[in-house]
């Protein structure tokens, strides 16, 4: 048995000694055969002929003796990855066309899984992420609330259900002049998490025991490298923290950053919450300020039975509240992973996921049609390899191969195509986020680990594997006949499969560039039909209901201020109440109302379609009027004249109730109903009341601009009352936090579909050069009969055109039928946007009509003699 | 030529061995001597002779070396080793199994 293996590692090592010894016993053979055929009288030419028919194949025969040794298969992978890279060597075009194409698709799309994998996939660097829940609640009126303090109390004791929680306040800070994220924290918060400390102590459940105390800080191990070197005095130093001085007493473990979507790059005790943030009450019985609370489930507990458990703590404790902030149900969200892999982030993912993947596909589209006419041009090669008893199968597997060597580079090229992808996507992100956005991505490290890097090797090997196997099974395909003889496109029918991808390939980027066109579209609605996104120089405050007047005497006196207006809900800053309202033919309709000073469509400068504004009188007196939307009107009073009409309220009781029955007294422009995602043709209506009623959302616009009036607003409040001011903000910042998931959602779809259709664009005029090259005598004898240039080239614009308009067709159907799915985001997104089609569309369609003109053109300049000679 | 018969898939081997048992021998020696032993019956394809002998080789049933021809070149001799030797055995038995066992078959009516 080892005499047998040292046999084949001889002959595989040796492997050319062996061939020749073999050629040599096959030549003394041929020899003895020759001299004994002419013994017997033949003459010289045809002894040696009939010796070496009596030889039979040798070369399929040896083949087949090589298969007797097991170690056939590796030899030959060696001397086919040779046999690659010496042919490789005489096409580097071809083969920098391959490797750039593969590693832009693959790029990207590494790119994307890296971003998937670090928030979804990778389990947060905590003990036992995944018993980590996130509670949060519904109450009646559907809205999504957390845990007061005193709710977290009321639930941690829940310890049939809950092994440990712990509550936890973010705060965005400046430390050192840079904005930081830190996280208030109760003390069980690192044992609970299985932290450890690098240096020093972490927090300790007996730091959490009295407010206001004690004034100490855990730092990040992050930040303590980046914003104190390492400093190995650490211990002890005052980190100012919104001006109050804490101590630091440890450093956490490096690459422990918590249970958030972005590490917490400090952390200090809750109990420090108030002293912190004075403005923010948190332990008061009254207080309403959230805290966010992640608790631990207990072995075996379900998060349905834990949910269902909770809820029956948080119903007897709002059993008091108003029927609607009653609890309805218990939301606990895993947070094994930064971002749980719910059904929303599902949808939001699988939609890029699968558009950076059509991607990756028209990229290996490009490549197999250049491979196949790469296949044609060796097919007098491989013919004449084919005939001289190569076996079909070898022939495969060896151009099989060569895909794989070119896979090696392509997925270089990618990684390095995917980090560029990355760096550029962060800066992006940086430099489009809004200001108070920023903090979060400082942080956020994008790493490429094991599972993508598997990922790509995997991507890399099914791209070459698909790429090279369809071409490698067509071009072995030809009789060996034919192809020595030269002629091979008779019984071949690759000029279709090549069309085939081309319309594939036309059809997956109108797909992606229809997406982007309803991104844009939508993102210059948002920007343009709205007054409200228009407005600028407005600061608006929450005040808390007794400093009101304070607060308005103040505002009222600044140089700069224009007017105020006072609003129930703020504009652009969550969603106005329904209400159902009926109108005269008793059309009923829910509606968004809003209830709002005089002042207010002036500060947003809502224009008056018909009709009056309410007067300062109305306001006072909260009469019995109403200003109603375009849309309302149209919904409740379709072809008639709203004026005078009467918005009766028919269910509501309380303090609405007085305006049931108001008289329409003026139609204004559609605007939306709070955030910019909603829609502004969404029916909305407004009730009067006087711009000094306390608990109301101010707005003021100012003659200054926004950010240097809030910086005057809240010091002259402050200067008088340094708790009056709950919440203050500038519509500009309210706006491009909102604004900010669009763009990118735009730019993501445009930087895609982009590539999409470049490699389309190149695919098409790669198909076409080859049509032209492969057609060539019949458009020579065309132009010999007499076919003008400008007929032969508009001809070939029409199959350009032809294949356009297939993939056409197939991408704006995939695309239609596709939205009915995307119910998610219909209501931000108008997916049926004809603008957003005819872009799509048209861009491909322009695209693929010049790539193809190009080569076609060519066509024009065939010189019919030359064509005609050529064979 | 007419009634030459097609050899046996997996008879070569044992065809080999069976020659090498008298001495080495070259390939050319081997075709000649199939040749005459069968009477001119058998038809072996030259070109898969010598990829057989490989293979024998391989399994070391038989062993090559160089040596001089009888008219004075140099040629490939092999001859049986001792485990080709007990191959041989081992092949005839199958053979004679068999060739017996189908002479039965084909002689029931």
């Amino acid at each position: 048995m080892l005499a047998s293996i040292l046999v084949r590692l001889k002959a595989l090592v040796f492997r050319t000694r062996s061939d020749a010894e073999l050629d040599e016993e096959i030549r003394y053979h041929l020899e003895r055969e020759t001299e004994r055929n002419v013994e017997r009288g033949m003459d010289a030419a045809g002894a040696r002929f009939a010796a070496r028919r009596a030889m039979g194949n040798v070369s399929v025969a040896t083949e087949d003796a090589r298969d007797s040794m097991r170690w056939r298969r590796l030899e030959e992978l060696g001397q086919d990855i040779r046999f690659a890279l010496r042919s490789f060597r005489r096409a580097p075009t071809f083969v920098l066309t391959v490797v750039a194409t593969i590693g832009l698709g693959l790029g990207l799309l590494t790119a994307a899984f890296t971003l998937f994998e670090t928030y979804v996939l990778r389990p947060n660097a905590v003990r036992d992420p995944t018993s980590l829940f996130d509670v949060s609640w519904y109450s009646r009126d559907g809205a999504r609330r957390r845990t007061t303090w005193k709710d977290y109390r009321a639930l941690e004791t829940r310890r049939d259900v809950l092994a440990e929680s712990y509550a936890a306040i973010s705060v965005e800070v400046r430390v050192r002049g840079l904005p930081t994220g830190g996280q208030l924290v109760t003390g069980n918060y690192f044992s609970m998490l299985g932290a450890t400390p690098a240096v020093g102590r972490l927090l300790r459940p007996d730091d959490t025991e009295i407010p206001g105390t004690p004034p100490i800080i855990v730092l990040s191990h992050d930040t303590w490298q980046s914003m104190f070197g390492g400093d190995s005095s650490i211990l002890g130093q005052l980190v100012p923290i919104n001006g109050v001085p804490l101590r630091v007493v440890g450093v956490a473990r490096k690459g422990f950053g918590g249970v958030e979507s972005t590490p917490a790059q400090f952390w200090a005790p809750i109990t420090m919450a108030e002293t912190i943030n004075p403005l923010k009450e948190i332990f008061a019985d009254t207080s309403q300020n959230s805290v966010r609370m992640i608790a631990r489930l207990r072995a075996g507990v379900s998060d349905e039975q834990a949910a269902a458990a909770l809820l029956t703590t948080l119903q007897t404790r709002t059993l008091e509240a108003a029927v609607d902030r009653r609890a309805r149900s218990v939301i606990l969200e895993s947070r094994a992973t930064s971002v749980p892999l719910t059904r929303e982030v599902i949808e939001v993912f699988s939609p890029l996921a699968v558009a950076f993947l059509l991607v990756m596909l028209i990229a290996c589209a490009n490549v197999a049609n250049v491979m196949l006419a790469r296949g044609m041009a060796r097919q007098r090669e491989i013919g004449v390899r084919l005939s001289l008893g190569a076996a079909r199968g070898r022939i495969v597997r060896q151009l099989l191969t060569e895909s794989i060597v070119l896979s090696v580079p392509a997925a270089i090229a990618g990684y390095i195509v995917a980090r560029g992808a990355i760096a550029f996507a962060l800066y992006l992100l940086v430099a489009k986020a809004p200001a108070s956005f920023r903090p979060f991505f400082r942080v956020i490290s994008l790493t490429m680990d094991t599972r993508v890097a598997v990922f790509m090797m995997l991507a890399a090997i099914g791209a070459a594997v698909g790429f090279g196997l369809v071409p490698a099974l067509q071009s072995t395909r030809p009789s060996v006949v034919r192809a020595t003889r030269g002629d091979f496109d008779s019984g071949m029918r690759p000029s279709k499969l090549r069309s085939g991808l081309v319309i594939a390939q036309v059809a997956v980027s109108a797909l992606l560039l229809i997406c982007a066109g309803i991104l844009l579209s939508t993102a210059r609605d948002t920007r343009k039909k709205d007054p409200l996104v228009h407005a600028r120089n407005i600061v608006m405050l929450d005040i808390v209901p007794r400093s009101n007047e304070l607060a308005l005497d103040e505002i009222r006196r600044l140089p700069d201020t224009r007017l105020v207006a006072a609003a129930t809900s703020a504009p652009l800053d969550g969603v106005f109440p329904i209400v159902e309202a009926v109108g005269s033919d008793a059309v009923n309709a829910e509606v968004r109302f809003n209830v709002v000073s005089p002042s207010y469509f002036d500060a947003f400068d809502i224009p008056l379609r018909r009709g009056r504004m309410f007067s300062e009188d109305e306001g006072r007196g909260r009469a019995s009027v109403a200003i109603v939307s375009e849309a309302m009107a149209a919904a409740l009073w379709p072809g008639r004249d709203p004026i005078g009409q009467r918005v009766v309220l028919p269910k509501h009781e309380g303090p609405l109730s007085r305006y049931s029955g108001a008289a329409v007294i003026g139609v204004v422009r559609d605007s939306r109903p709070g955030y910019i995602s909603l829609s502004s043709s969404i029916p909305v209506v407004y009730f009067p009341q006087p711009s000094d009623a306390p608990g109301m959302n101010l707005i003021v616009r100012s003659r200054a601009e926004s950010d240097a009036a809030r910086t005057a607003i809240e010091s002259a409040i402050n200067k008088r009352d340094s708790t009056a001011i709950r919440e203050v903000h500038t519509i500009e910042e309210s706006l491009s936090f909102q604004l900010y998931p669009f763009e990118m959602a735009y730019f993501t779809a445009a930087i895609v579909g982009g590539v999409a259709l470049l490699l389309t664009s190149t695919g098409v005029y790669g198909v076409l050069a080859y049509i032209v090259m492969q057609r060539r005598r019949e458009l020579g004898v065309r132009l010999a009969l007499g076919a003008t240039p400008r007929s032969v080239v508009a001809m070939m614009v029409r199959h350009t055109g032809r294949l356009a308009i297939i993939g056409l067709v197939i991408g704006a159907s995939v695309a239609l039928m596709l939205s009915r799915f995307l119910g998610a985001i219909r209501n931000v997104f108008n997916v049926y946007d004809p603008r957003g089609f005819a872009l799509g569309i048209g861009v491909v369609l322009v695209s693929c009509l010049v790539a193809g003109f190009v080569p076609a053109r060519g066509a024009g300049k065939v010189d019919p003699i030359e064509a005609l000679k050529a064979d | 030529m007419a009634d030459k018969t097609e050899l046996l898939q997996g008879t070569l081997d044992l065809i080999v061995l069976k020659l090498l048992r008298t001495g080495p021998a070259n390939g050319w020696d081997l075709t000649q001597s199939i040749q005459v032993v069968s009477k001119g019956a058998l038809d072996v394809n030259y070109g898969s002779l010598y990829p057989a002998l490989r293979r024998l080789e391989a399994k070391g049933w038989v062993k090559g070396r160089w040596g001089v021809s009888e008219n004075n070149r140099r040629a490939r001799f092999y001859e049986l080793t001792a485990s080709g030797l007990k191959q041989l055995d081992t092949e005839r038995q199958a053979w004679e199994r068999f060739s017996h066992a189908l002479g039965l078959i084909l002689r029931t009516e």
